[in-house]
């Protein structure tokens, strides 16, 4: 059967997966015709055993005791105690992230900007993803993206470079750029980056190089914004950042080394409410591909 | 021989998935016996995708445990299952800053990962957009889950 083994760990706030798959070495140190056999053996012996044990009603607990519930508990996964970000803390007690994506944001002439988004996670692909534009700056127009609809917020974040006051964040709204159907691609291998798409845009930057960073952090039941000023020198671009809004988690392992790809990677997409059939396989991308 | 494996594991749980379910004695989720080993078999078989790499994801980068864990029979014939799993931006029990709700939904039939399955991971800012996602995944038949360290889920039946 399908074995793997997952090592995990922390370092400065990101989390590094590795994944070992057993069954390579046995792969290639079977024979073709032992193998064979041997997956056909497994394969009636496993469906043997599940059709005797998992049918009839011998266990009035369906093969789950109270032990096995215990043990659960004991093995449930929890994550690391963290500390709120205070500057100057080590990044190893800050709160974890996962390297979902990456962003690059390019000037051009003009007033002209160009963003770049790359899935790099091991989850599946991104459909949908909002970016928050860095403090005193002000999109005012979609030019145009590789593939998706990207438009512009309706209501729009509070700009951290305002100042920070509660009638300064609901006066001082900078629109998000919001990208639906993308469809963007993870990584055949966490190793290598996966699809990217480009948006580009009018923008009004005002610089402020000032020795105060006002960031912004989001609180409270309705997600709303509230200033975090911040003692350090700023200069250019500072604190925007991605959201992805909605993923589309693959049928299969994405592996963190080259040459454990899952044949699954290999299926084309599915096209818009098509969904996998035996008949003509295919992965969901969760919005047409 | 890798697509070998991989049809024994897919054929093994259609095999399950498709012969049980029929024990009329139910726990206090609305599981019987057949029920809660054709779960478990489904469970196996999403913590083998990229589910339960999203589900730890979110666990670890938002701070803290799910606020739920749902493993609901949303049809009975054929036998449908879906997990459905959330999260809360509760910075009071360990939530870090610019977190969002979350919610993870898989729903798996008896093809197994061949056909019929839908994944998804869906963010938002408001509990009020999140619950708009609940459908019947906490309707009975529904049993508590669990994400494991050791990359599957767990089942928790209350009795």
């Amino acid at each position: 059967m399908l074995s793997q083994s997952r090592l995990s760990f922390s370092h400065w706030g990101m989390r590094y997966s590795y994944d070992f798959d057993s069954t390579a070495v046995m792969r290639s140190a079977i024979p073709r015709v032992s193998a064979v056999r041997a997956a056909t053996l497994t394969l009636f012996g496993a469906a043997l055993v599940g059709l005797m044990t998992g049918c009839g009603g011998s266990s009035e607990t369906g093969g789950i005791s109270a032990s096995s519930v215990k043990q659960a508990y004991a093995d449930e996964l929890r994550p690391n105690v963290v500390a709120h970000i205070i500057y100057g803390i080590d990044p190893d007690q800050q709160p974890e992230s996962s390297a979902d994506n990456t962003s690059v944001l390019i000037s051009l002439p003009n007033d002209r900007y160009e963003l770049s988004v790359t899935n790099t996670g091991d989850t599946g692909f991104i459909n949908e993803f909002s970016w928050l534009p860095p403090g005193g700056f002000a999109v005012t127009r979609i030019v145009s993206s590789s593939r998706g609809q990207c438009s512009l917020s309706a209501s729009g974040t509070w700009d951290p470079l305002a100042t920070p006051s509660a009638s300064a964040i609901s006066g001082s709204a900078s629109r998000e750029i919001v990208c639906n159907d993308v469809a963007l691609a993870p990584p055949r291998c966490s190793c290598r980056p996966g699809a990217t798409l480009t948006v580009d845009f009018i923008g009004r930057y005002t610089a402020t190089n000032s020795r105060v960073a006002v960031a912004q952090r989001r609180v409270g039941a309705d997600g709303h914004f509230e200033p975090d000023v911040v003692p350090r020198v700023q200069f250019g671009f500072v604190n925007g950042w991605v959201e992805i809004d909605s993923i589309t988690p693959v049928p299969y392992k994405i592996p963190s080394y080259l040459g454990g790809e899952s044949s699954q990677g290999d299926l084309p997409l599915c096209g818009r409410d098509q969904l996998s059939a035996h008949a003509k396989a295919c992965v969901d991308a969760g919005s047409g591909g | 021989m890798w697509a070998l494996r991989l049809a024994a594991v897919a054929v093994t749980g259609a095999v399950v998935l498709v012969g049980c379910g029929t024990d009329s004695k139910v726990d206090a989720g609305g599981f019987t016996a057949g029920d809660l080993k054709a779960a478990t078999v489904a469970l196996g078989l999403l913590a083998q995708t990229s589910v339960w790499n999203a589900a730890s994801e979110v666990t670890d980068t938002n701070g803290n445990l799910p606020t739920s864990c749902s493993f609901h029979i949303a049809t009975a014939k054929p036998l449908m299952f879906e997990l459905f799993i959330t999260w809360a931006p509760d910075s009071a029990h360990g939530a870090a800053p610019n977190r969002r709700y979350a919610w993870l939904q898989a729903v798996i039939g008896p093809a197994g990962l061949k056909s019929g399955y839908f994944f998804h991971v869906g963010y938002t800012s408001t509990l009020q957009a999140l619950a708009s996602h609940y459908g019947q995944a906490y309707e009975r038949p529904a049993e508590k889950c669990l994400i494991e360290e050791t990359g599957t889920f767990a089942l928790v039946p209350a009795d």
